[in-house]
């Protein structure tokens, strides 16, 4: 074996007991990295004092040995190295119970919930795109659902560095986690050592949009912006994805929010302390890099107790510990709004617009600290969210959006639409008809329920539920639409290009035309 | 990106001889299918509509195609954000 692969301090003190006249010899903890498949003939026969331990995932032995210990160790070929078992595992420090009542984001972002109790984002993927996730930590039951390298060249070996398996606790893990029984998704694109590749986070990507990824946690930064990434997270949330992203720890000077919390749909997330008071090291906006304003949303982030790769439980801190609180509290709104068609809440909008931000400015925490107890006092002091503005026609049902963003408030049926307008200035005006209660003019002509969505990004519905809106078709109410040919049409200067696709229905073979952002039409044809 | 600044920017790539990239391009990938040299792309995020690619010194201006929306040369310096005590 290679002398160079065994800890020097170990040398040192076997050299020093050595040298001590004394019989007795001292015996030393040692941790073995070892081949998987000679761990039983070791165990049987390492001479160790005491019990010896055989870490199977991470393939290293636990043994405190004395001298002939060591020598049979440093003399075995199939042994990798030898470390000081004390040096090697820096276990945190035990913490008192109080301390540990106060500090998981569990306890801090649900709070006294009463409208939110019992939902444990069940039923809700989580992927977290991170250094790897300890599995079996006891914390995360069987709801690891699968592990998938996107490091170009390596295949999955866990979570060699820890901050994975934090993130996951934070987000589901039980006693730990907002969403305790969500399920994860475990991208690791942080290889052993060393930062994440470009390659490595659009491969993640790539997945969740494949896999239909309710949410995506991205406890990660760079120093620069990058068209590349802040496209890649803008095309996964546009798929539907919702993005929770670090808004960065270069705080407290302004203008310090980078890629990828710098693309425009992702949720950027700043870091608070258990009162909701922005952390020095949070970066602050406004978005050195855009137009739009940076971070989005504030949470729990600092000495946050969630799990420990070497099993048990640690402390860490930062915005990549707040970003899983926003994940988590986002796991248990879409497991809420799946229960409840007619619920009033938006996922999304909703972690928008419902933090407090207590005074503090927008540049430090967004739209405000999001806990669920946070969510459950603004609605209850509004009776939707606030941006969605109901700038209707006359005849269109004044709460027309009460419901949900395309359901009709009358018979609760699904809107057929028409027509999307995006606007230059941010605005949407969507032209729909609920397929049951229409009305007709004079001539005949239907009329439309016409709505502006005042901030576009705000209430923003993802290309997916639009195109399934764009679907249905008025004569069966199906959704068997399909384009036949589409025109480029001419609108005014304050919209985006639009295109007239001419449609037909498979089952009833009824033609229309939906009028409709090329955006889309793109993506539809 | 403007004409000059393109060409520029695969001037610059050249120099360095080539260089690992991230390009973006619009609509359907068989158009540009044929841009590249299937040797140079190393892989293609489909959902995405990005290609990661190898470029040779001789294939950088294939960047200048005008299905290439933007590009980027690949970094691997994206770090988690924890902040150590």
């Amino acid at each position: 074996m290679n002398i160079h692969r065994v800890d020097s301090r170990l040398i040192d003190k076997f050299n020093e007991s050595k040298k001590s006249s004394s019989d007795v010899q001292s015996a030393y903890g040692v941790a073995a990295s070892i081949n998987s498949d000679v761990a039983q003939e070791l165990l049987k026969e390492l001479p160790a004092v005491g019990a010896v331990t055989y870490l199977s995932e991470l393939e290293v032995i636990l043994a405190d040995v004395e001298r002939s210990g060591f020598d049979y160790l440093v003399e075995h070929l199939d042994v990798h190295s030898i470390s000081d078992a004390d040096l090697a595992f820096e276990v945190p420090s035990p913490l008192d119970a109080d301390q540990q009542s106060r500090c998981t984001t569990r306890d801090i972002v649900r709070g006294d919930t009463t409208m939110y109790e019992g939902y444990e984002g069940k039923g809700v993927t989580v992927a977290v795109m991170d250094t790897g996730v300890h599995s079996k930590h006891e914390c995360f039951g069987n709801r690891v659902a699968e592990q998938i390298s996107c490091v170009s060249g390596s295949y999955f070996d866990g979570d060699g560095n820890g901050h994975g398996t934090h993130v996951a606790g934070s987000i589901a893990g039980e006693n730990l986690g907002v969403a305790s029984e969500a399920t994860i998704l475990d991208l690791r694109v942080f290889g052993k050592t060393g930062g994440a590749s470009t390659s490595s986070i659009l491969r993640a990507l790539d997945i969740c949009i494949q896999r239909e990824v309710d949410i995506v946690n991205m406890s990660l930064g760079s120093n620069y912006a990058s068209l590349v990434l802040d496209g890649a997270v803008d095309t996964a949330a546009q798929a539907g994805v919702l993005t929770c992203v670090a808004a960065g720890n270069s705080g407290p000077r302004s203008q310090t929010i980078n890629s990828p919390a710098s693309a425009q749909f992702a949720i950027a997330v700043a870091a608070t302390d258990s009162n909701g008071t922005a952390a020095y090291f949070s970066s602050r906006g406004p978005n050195p890099w855009y137009s739009w304003p940076k971070p989005d949303v504030a949470s729990f982030g600092v000495d946050v107790i969630s799990a420990s790769h070497y099993g048990g439980r640690c402390v860490m801190s930062g915005t990549s510990m707040a970003t899983p609180a926003v994940a988590g509290v986002l796991a248990i709104l879409l497991e809420h709004q799946r229960e409840h068609e007619d619920s009033k809440t938006y996922a999304e909008a909703l972690i928008r617009e419902s933090g407090q931000s207590g005074g503090q400015s927008y540049d430090a925490v967004g739209s405000g600290d999001v806990t669920l107890d946070h969510i459950e006092a603004y609605l209850q002091s509004t009776s939707g969210i606030e941006s969605m503005s109901k700038k209707k026609s006359q005849r269109t049902s004044r709460h027309f959006f009460k419901e949900s963003v395309l359901k009709c408030s009358k018979c609760n049926s699904e809107r057929i639409v028409h027509q999307i307008s995006l606007r230059s200035d941010g605005t949407m005006r969507i032209r729909m008809s609920c397929e049951k209660d229409r009305t007709f003019d004079k001539d005949g002509n239907l009329v439309y329920d016409e709505v502006v969505l005042e901030n576009w990004k705000h209430a923003r519905i993802s290309d997916k539920e639009i195109i399934q809106a764009l679907r249905k078709c008025g004569g069966c109410g199906k959704r068997g639409l399909v384009p036949i040919s589409s025109d480029s049409i001419k609108v005014g200067e304050k919209h985006h290009p639009h295109t007239a696709v001419k449609v037909g229905c498979l089952f009833c073979n009824s033609k229309g035309l939906r009028k409709i952002p090329t955006r889309l039409a793109k993506i539809w044809m | 990106m403007d004409t000059n600044d393109g060409v520029l920017a695969c001037l610059q790539l050249m120099a360095m001889d080539g260089a690992k990239v991230i390009a973006k391009y619009t609509g359907d990938y068989d158009e540009i299918r044929n841009v590249f040299d299937e040797m140079w792309v190393l892989e293609h995020h489909e959902s995405l509509s990005m290609l990661t690619l190898a470029l040779p010194p001789h294939g950088c201006f294939s960047l200048m195609h005008p299905s290439i929306e933007f590009w980027e040369l690949e970094r691997s310096d994206i770090v988690t954000l924890e902040e150590s005590e």
